[in-house]
């Protein structure tokens, strides 16, 4: 049997290269020219966001030198809007209280004439309980009549009859004869009104 | 122990192989170089964002302070005058007394006396029981008029009013005071509204708007003999 000793043992340890260098010259060609596009288009990005910071921040120097310029005007108009924001905040607490009276004397007025107001509750929700008094049946009759259209119901976002009451007695408590007191006490709610405090 | 990387090897790949290695590492150039410049381009656009941010915040306050610039300085002047003396930034009982006293003048309904109404008394507001004096058309007056007529804002939760009987009415009025804080990053922007607000409230109160500065122009003598 022949013995054989390779010569060539050594060289194959290149053969990758030797095989393979065509090709990874080839495809390391193409990525380098995709890859070199792409660092132009990144670099061409930077720049016009390097541009952009340039222009923005000239932008802010002139507003903060305006800004500096108005300081006092801007420290006066925070504290108008703060306190304004105060003051509408605490009126909201105010029952205010007049254009829901009007509303209703108004409408006794325009209701009979007999009719008296003689008490009125008004709270900051617009809640309300008032007591009306009249002296002659008959007016009393056509006050029920007229609570009844939407000229009166329309003030009111709910409103309920809660007691009747008929006295022979006076302011003063003394009986009189043939003169009787209707006394109709209301509960309800009164729609908002245009008319708010200031505005 | 042989490296796999002996100099032999190198030699060769040098002198063979120098295109193939020259091509990975130009390739391993380009990519760092590309992934140096995106990470470059991501931290520019970062900070161009929040130097948008920044300007859009200050292009909102210079754009209300230029829309605010329709009302005059003095016209501000005024009305936070007005303000200052409605809502003080501290409790100031003389006020309180006085502005009693003036509505009480104005109005007719002459107030005799009042208390505090400790339980709904809190730190910003002041709660009075007031008992007062006067016929249906006084007391109806003082309801139209206790808002600001005292020079400080005044309120009433509850209203109980008899049509018959006024001559000794006890109704319960809020003041109020709070500090003003400042808040940085919104400038508000002042409607035709707040203005409104404040020239219908400005009819209403008593306030002197002469600059304080100028009451003292009087001459003076070194000498007073």
């Amino acid at each position: 049997m022949k013995k054989r000793i390779n010569l060539f043992s050594r060289q194959k340890r290149n053969d990758f290269f030797s095989v393979y260098g065509q090709r990874i010259r080839y495809v390391g060609t193409i990525a380098g020219i995709a890859f070199f596009l792409l660092f132009l288009f990144v670099m061409f990005s930077l720049l016009r966001v390097k541009q952009s910071i340039l222009s923005v921040n000239d932008k802010k120097k002139l507003q903060l030198t305006y800004l500096l310029e108005n300081k006092d005007l801007e420290a006066n108009t925070r504290y108008f809007k703060g306190k304004q924001t105060q003051l509408t905040k605490y009126l909201e607490d105010d029952a205010n209280f007049v254009p829901y009276y009007s509303v209703l004397s108004d409408a006794l007025k325009s209701s009979s004439q007999s009719a008296n107001l003689d008490r009125i509750t008004i709270d900051k929700n617009r809640e309300t309980t008032f007591v009306i008094q009249f002296t002659q049946y008959e007016s009393m009759l056509s006050f029920l009549k007229y609570i009844e259209t939407d000229d009166f119901l329309g003030s009111f976002d709910e409103l309920s009859l809660a007691n009747f009451s008929l006295s022979k007695r006076d302011t003063a408590g003394t009986v009189i004869e043939n003169k009787n007191k209707y006394q109709l006490q209301f509960k309800g709610k009164f729609k908002q009104t245009d008319e708010k405090l200031f505005q | 122990m042989k490296s796999y990387f002996n100099k032999k090897k190198i030699q060769y790949m040098i002198k063979e192989q120098w295109t193939t290695v020259l091509t990975m590492v130009v390739l391993c150039v380009i990519i760092a170089l590309v992934f140096f410049s995106y990470k470059s381009l991501n931290d520019a656009k970062s900070q161009l964002e929040v130097l948008e941010a920044e300007s859009t915040l200050l292009k909102n306050r210079t754009d209300t302070l230029k829309y605010n610039k329709n009302l005059t300085q003095d016209q501000i002047d005024t009305y936070n005058k007005i303000l200052a003396a409605l809502i003080p930034e501290s409790e100031d009982f003389f006020s309180i007394i006085y502005a009693l006293d003036m509505i009480s003048r104005q109005t007719g309904f002459i107030i005799t006396d009042y208390t505090i109404n400790l339980a709904n008394t809190s730190k910003d507001k002041i709660s009075l029981v007031v008992e007062g004096k006067g016929d249906t058309e006084a007391f109806l007056t003082f309801l139209k008029n206790y808002h600001v007529s005292g020079n400080r804002l005044i309120t009433s939760e509850k209203i109980d009013y008899s049509g018959t009987k006024v001559t000794n009415t006890k109704i319960v009025l809020n003041l109020y005071n709070k500090k003003f804080a400042f808040n940085e990053s919104v400038v508000p922007q002042l409607t035709t509204k707040d203005v409104a607000t404040l020239d219908k409230i400005k009819e209403k109160v008593s306030l002197s708007f002469m600059d304080e500065t100028e009451s003292g122009d009087y001459e003076t003598r070194p000498n007073p003999f």
